[in-house]
């Protein structure tokens, strides 16, 4: 079976990128919190929605990834992404942890509009992806929450690999 | 050389580039005076690299980057990773014009205080704002997507899962490639990246080197900032104007936002002078070490109405002109975003996205009062002069792992010279005189171990052993110089703080003297922290000789400060946690 190869990008504020982690499990939320999509505004995810993969223009796929929460300190949040192709959790989860600062959004607080890299986008296409979001803020509080979404793409010439081999 | 390249040949040197730059391109600026959108205010930092983004409707994005130089023509390279093979007939070069008018009409503007009245208060102030592609061949393992002539420009756009072959293709056909930049060229030939290598075509003078324009496939515009740490200053600034839709900031950098009430400004002082950018600095190194200030974000339509209002004074501003307005008209909306960064920052490729959110004015009123002191009364004068209400450490930048202290005008050069700013450096990090934002010589302390040329390696495969800068160089009693890149720099004994100038031969120096207020002990007892694993240094870290030792930070989490710091230049040590790979070329502008 294909693998669909996914990492995500290192972020914001010192942004501590974990490489060589990427088997351990997510830990687990003690409030609610909720993992969406939207660039520029936070947008709700449905398990099974499709995502469009963006193109960068210095190379590379994204989709964009938003977390928001309302029962957490907004300042200093880590918040820690996870990864793995959902007809294959055995692969294994890619990680990242980094530190945010999440601005109000309503009722809440968000932070919006990471690009979430997909390494291979041919082997992302249009199969299944779980996304787990993980947030803690400064007092240890945790929250979590997880989408199985579904990347689409458009390939680009001279963007990479058309085919997933 | 510097910024978005890998400079080739001996020539490259990011000070003296940024002289140049300074020389060439301000100075016309001054002289025109004439009003209008391209002649009159200079921008805030006249040092900073420029990049302009376009986001075009159908999904692709020009990218405009301004090439400083300063060498001889034949040692003239300059190669960026791409994503992507830009467009056909995307390829151009930019007036440099352009970017300027650009920069110095969407830049900072500082108001005087309402109770603050100066006899150029209003002049101070300042108007507010008007508010063709080749065939694809592969030679070798390289794959050569395009090779043209562009302007003065040899253009090639290559690629190759082979490092080494596209290395040795670049040097076979002109384009020259020093040792230190093969590291950069693995890593992002790993990425699967190409490379946009200019070179000057023969007969062509350094004097006609313009900004590059192409059109990159892609809607998230993105910078190739580690490629620019091989040849960056210590602190080097970074503007980015980004035309689209609406407004835009970064995704993967954080926002980082400047208190005005902090803005340490002086009276009778044209154009304005304050410490914005030093802020700027600051505020970066205290989010981690990398982050964008939004400087301003609003509709393109007044910039648009004023320079098509505009009467061009010459040809060089009617090029200028030509060149911008479609960029203003085509596209609604602009947001500038300002960054200083240390070469060991540039780990992360910054990524940028829409973010919405409300207009920013690039109108700031500057407070009359900052710590309890009056701005508005401290007389003229030079900084640091006597009765001054500000400090040269206002307006000072030592870098991450930098200690600012006001040294006496009188150890420098006598009665009645001004106080200067010096800087203390942490163990492993060395002083190194470079420019501030206006062109003034300034100390920032830089990491031992991002010296890639030193002395007796080669810069080319079959070039001669360097030599070492530091022969004949004299720090100070019982301070060291250390070569970095080729340039002199000065560890500093015990207690002792560096502090830069210009001789009269246009060379910087760097010596070591005391500071009028002691720097603390505690302050030596900090170090860099380690490198990442697969970013190592050129060399190992250089101890400062007698330095206590290391603080146990283990209770840190596992980053350090500079504790016990006030003022300007008291900045956390944390953001070399992120080092990368740097070099800095410097051999013609040996300090």
């Amino acid at each position: 079976m294909r693998r669909a190869r996914v990492r995500i990008a290192s972020g914001a504020l010192a942004a501590a990128l974990v490489a060589g982690c990427a088997r351990e499990e997510p830990p687990p939320g003690e409030i609610a919190i909720e993992l969406g999509t939207g660039e520029w505004r936070f947008e709700p995810l449905v398990d099974g929605q499709e995502v469009r993969m963006i193109h960068g223009a210095q190379g590379g796929w994204h989709v964009w990834t938003s977390v928001r929460a309302a029962d957490l300190d907004p300042d200093r949040v880590r918040l820690e992404l996870y990864m793995r192709p959902a007809d294959e959790p055995e692969s294994g989860w890619d990680t990242s942890k980094i530190d945010v600062n999440m601005v109000p959004d309503g009722d809440a607080f968000a932070y919006l509009g990471y690009p979430f890299v997909v390494v291979s986008p041919a082997c992302a296409a249009d199969r299944p992806l779980e996304i787990r979001a993980v947030l803690r803020d400064r007092r240890g509080t945790t929250g979590s929450d997880s989408r199985v979404i579904v990347p689409t793409w458009t390939p680009v010439e001279g963007g990479g690999p058309t085919t997933c081999d | 050389m510097r910024r978005l390249l890998l400079s080739g040949g001996a020539a490259v040197g990011l000070a003296s580039a940024t002289m140049l730059v300074a020389t060439v391109l301000m100075a016309p600026e001054r002289a025109a005076a004439c009003g209008g959108f391209f002649c009159g205010r200079q921008p805030v930092d006249q040092q900073a690299e420029r990049i302009v983004f376009a986001m075009n409707p159908n999904g692709s994005v020009d990218m405009i980057v301004q090439i400083a130089y300063q060498g001889t023509a034949a040692d003239f390279a300059w190669v960026l990773p791409l994503g992507a093979v830009p467009e056909a007939g995307s390829l151009d070069v930019f007036p440099q014009r352009a970017l300027v008018a650009l920069d110095a009409n969407t830049g900072p503007q500082f108001q005087m205080p309402d109770d603050c009245f100066l006899w150029d208060a209003d002049a101070s102030a300042g108007p507010p704002s008007a508010g063709g592609m080749g065939p694809r061949s592969d030679e070798g393992e390289v794959t050569v997507h395009i090779r043209e002539e562009v302007g003065p420009f040899d253009v090639a756009v290559v690629e190759s899962e082979d490092p080494a072959a596209l290395v040795s293709w670049l040097r076979d056909n002109g384009f020259r490639v020093t040792t230190p930049m093969e590291p950069y060229i693995r890593v992002y030939t790993s990425e699967g990246k190409k490379f946009l290598a200019l070179r000057l075509q023969p007969g062509e003078d350094v004097d006609s080197i313009q900004p590059f324009r192409f059109t990159l496939p892609g809607e998230a515009a993105s910078i190739p900032i580690r490629m620019t740490a091989i040849a960056a200053e210590p602190e080097m600034g970074i503007t980015v104007f980004l035309l689209g839709d609406m407004r835009y900031g970064g995704a993967n950098w954080p926002d980082v936002t400047i208190d005005d009430n902090q803005i340490v400004w002086r009276p009778y002082t044209w154009p304005q002078e304050t410490n914005w950018t030093a802020l700027v600095a600051r505020g970066v190194d205290e989010a981690g070490g990398r982050g964008w200030v939004t400087e301003m974000a609003g509709p393109t339509a007044p910039y648009a109405e004023l320079a098509r209002s505009t009467t061009p004074p010459d040809e060089e501003s009617q090029a200028a002109q030509e060149a911008l307005l479609p960029l203003l008209e085509g596209n609604p909306y602009i947001t500038r975003l300002y960054t200083r960064l240390a070469p060991e920052e540039m780990t992360l490729d910054p990524v940028f996205r829409r973010t919405g959110g409300a207009d920013v004015s690039n109108v700031r009123r500057l407070p009359r009062y900052v710590d309890g002191r009056d701005l508005c009364e401290s007389p003229g004068g030079p900084v640091g002069g006597e009765d001054s209400a500000v400090t040269p450490c206002d307006f000072a930048t030592c870098g991450a792992g930098g200690l600012c202290r006001v040294v006496a005008g009188e150890v420098m050069g006598g009665a009645g010279t001004p106080d200067v700013a010096g800087c203390a450096c942490v163990p492993g990090t060395t002083a190194r005189t470079t420019f501030d934002p206006s062109g003034r010589p300034a100390v920032s302390c830089v990491d031992t171990r991002m010296s890639f040329l030193n002395p007796g390696d080669r810069e080319v495969p079959g070039a001669d052993p360097l030599p070492d800068a530091c022969v004949g160089v004299s720090c100070g009693e019982g301070s060291e110089c250390v070569a970095m890149n080729m340039t002199p720099t000065c560890i500093c004994a015990i207690g002792m703080v560096a502090v830069g100038s210009i001789d009269a031969s246009g060379v910087r120096q760097t010596r070591c003297v005391a500071p009028r207020e002691p720097v603390p002990v505690d302050f030596y007892t900090l170090r860099v922290p380690g490198l990442p694993i697969d970013l190592p240094g050129g060399r190992p870290s250089m101890e400062l000789p007698g330095a206590p030792p290391p603080r146990d930070t283990s209770s840190d989490g596992g980053g350090c400060s500079a504790a016990g710091n006030t003022g300007a230049g008291s900045m956390g040590l944390g953001v070399l946690a992120l080092a990368a790979l740097a070099l800095v070329r410097s051999r013609r502008r040996r300090s």
